[in-house]
């Protein structure tokens, strides 16, 4: 399917949620989805507004396939039911938890078989206790999180979930180091088979190609730059599809600007892993306002922690990182950048966690 | 309402109406973000914005801006509503956020022969024959800074419009301290002049924090 068809469907970007919320006729034509739903998009932003803010958290068994997987850094979950329990947690401790869509990009990857990239920041208050963290803070929260769905006939069949958990623990006060550590003596504990996932998925990383991208997609030059950057160290030439001002926001906190800084980005964990594999694992792209073009990149990267820097003393431990970028261009060229992934997760790996 | 009818009534600390301040909006003041339109509204309830009968007010498709001497506020505008601010001036002593630093080069060529990052087709509503002005203004805060003693003072325009009343554009500006031990600053500035040949520059007030390049 071409990546700007369906031009009547609208991204969020600039609409009043009112306006995103209108029910109405259809405006795209959507196989087994409740007829409530108008359009991808509208299925995205109103089952999560139907879920998260209305409380309706029983139509995650609607919603989701009861064999959906749900990767995460931490870890896959495997079902509706376990999707369902979750959100009663988390929102059991932020009561208040608004989903603001940034983006929505999709694509129809396969007739009927869509493909979102959800940018959301959730703004809550830390209103319950929480088992790892301790107990309710009061503080607010706002955190980037980036939620990739494969979805057929009204049900997310596969979820890739990315979240900037390092900023979310700083807002209440905790400290992601020491959380990870608690977190990571607790992997260690029972089963190891549990953690099995962690070395397909690093195999998947370094052994499949990356995904195949139409010739004409928007997406092409910038999957090739994160491979630059990432797999041949051509940091330089990669960055010469950004413009010389770009903002750049990575997660915990990093926000700056200008190709150097976004290399940085980079470096700081091509310093961190060595022996680096990369790979493209899905892109979507669609029109933003203005004339703007929105690009969403899933990525993975496997290494081994050799090097001392941004995550402490090198641990000699193979890592595996999930990240979803989002692009917005303009006349051909990146002019901001938003990169997600949990940092915590990878703290985590380091102290001996998830199997690593 | 106009994009500039909602940014004043904003800066009153009141609602603009019909959604103008939309729901998604991100302000940038004091070097923290505040997202949502009642997170932004409840900044500008207990912090209302003092534009001067004498600011310089522009709109265009795409932004707005409110300019004075003592302040400015730059903002992201579809159809006429708010998507994203940045505001100057008058800024709080906010508790400071932890943050990732990331060491990195604002150059990548020791021969560069400007401090102004600026590529003109990022801002398609500042009209050509205003570049060599607002580019001028933005190389004069740079000279200022350098004079101050600051090193490898680098500016970033991030957005730049005009219409007939005059021009405008956000800059992201960082530098260096001279000394030994070096401290980095990075914060945001306006700078705009109008038809009458008036002209502002305004900088964020913040200063920097410590050096984490570490989780």
């Amino acid at each position: 399917m071409k990546w700007d068809q369906d031009p009547e469907v609208l991204s969020p970007v600039g609409r009043p949620i009112g306006e995103q919320l209108e029910t109405g006729p259809p405006r795209q034509k959507l196989e087994g989805f409740e007829p409530v739903y108008r359009d991808i998009i509208d299925y995205i932003a109103r089952c999560t507004h139907r879920i998260w803010e209305e409380k309706n958290i029983g139509l995650c068994r609607t919603h989701y396939s009861n064999d959906c997987v749900m990767h995460t850094l931490a870890g896959p979950s495997v079902g509706a039911e376990v999707v369902t329990q979750n959100t009663v947690g988390a929102l059991s401790s932020y009561a208040d938890r608004i989903v603001i869509a940034e983006d929505i990009i999709w694509s129809e990857d396969a007739p009927g078989e869509y493909y979102s990239s959800h940018r959301i920041t959730s703004r809550a208050t830390h209103f319950g206790d929480e088992p790892m963290v301790g107990p309710a803070t009061m503080r607010s929260t706002g955190v980037a999180t980036i939620a990739d769905c494969k979805v057929i006939a009204n049900k997310i069949v596969e979820e890739w979930l990315v979240r900037d958990n390092s900023t979310a623990l700083w807002q209440i006060g905790a400290d992601p180091k020491a959380i990870a550590r608690k977190l990571a003596e607790a992997d260690r504990e029972g089963d190891q088979a549990r953690h099995g996932w962690r070395e397909e998925a690093i195999a998947a990383t370094r052994e499949l190609d990356d995904v195949d991208i139409s010739r004409d997609n928007p997406a092409i030059p910038l999957a090739r730059m994160l491979r630059q950057g990432f797999a041949d160290d051509l940091y330089g030439e990669a960055a010469a599809m950004l413009s010389p001002s770009v903002e750049v926001r990575w997660p915990s906190r990093r926000h700056g600007f200008g190709r150097g800084f976004w290399i940085g980005c980079l470096m700081q964990i091509s310093n961190a892993m060595h022996d680096r594999a990369f790979r493209c694992e899905h892109v979507a792209a669609r029109p933003l306002p203005h004339g703007d073009t929105a690009v969403a990149i899933r990525w993975s990267l496997a290494g081994t922690h050799r090097g001392a820097g941004v995550w402490g003393e090198a641990s000699g431990r193979e890592l595996y990182l999930l990240a979803v970028s989002h692009y917005r261009l303009r006349a051909g060229i990146v002019v901001e950048e938003a990169t997600v992934f949990d940092e915590v997760s990878v703290l985590r790996q380091i102290f001996g966690g998830l199997g690593a | 309402m106009s994009g500039l009818a909602n940014l004043e009534t904003l800066a009153r600390g009141n609602r603009p109406e019909n959604a103008g301040l939309l729901g998604t909006a991100k302000l940038s003041w004091s070097r923290v973000d505040r997202l949502s339109e009642e997170d932004i509204l409840a900044v500008f309830a207990r912090h209302p914005f003092d534009a001067d009968e004498n600011a310089l007010k522009i709109e265009t498709e795409m932004g707005a801006a409110i300019v004075s001497d003592r302040g400015a506020l730059i903002a992201d505008l579809y159809g006429g509503r708010i998507g994203r601010l940045w505001r100057i001036g008058d800024e709080r002593e906010e508790e400071r956020e932890p943050v990732l630093h990331v060491a990195f080069d604002t150059d990548m060529d020791q021969g560069r022969t400007t401090s102004v990052h600026f590529r003109p087709e990022d801002h398609p509503e500042l009209p050509p024959e205003r570049h060599e002005m607002i580019l001028g203004l933005v190389q004069e805060l740079v000279d200022e800074q350098r004079k101050a003693g600051a090193l490898r003072v680098r500016a970033f325009v991030v957005r730049a419009f005009g219409e007939g009343r005059g021009a405008a554009a956000l800059v992201s500006l960082f530098s260096l301290s001279s000394t030994g031990q070096r401290s980095a600053n990075m914060d945001y500035a306006v700078v705009a002049s109008d038809t009458h040949e008036r002209k502002f520059a305004v900088v964020a007030k913040g200063g920097s924090g410590d050096w984490t390049p570490r989780l």
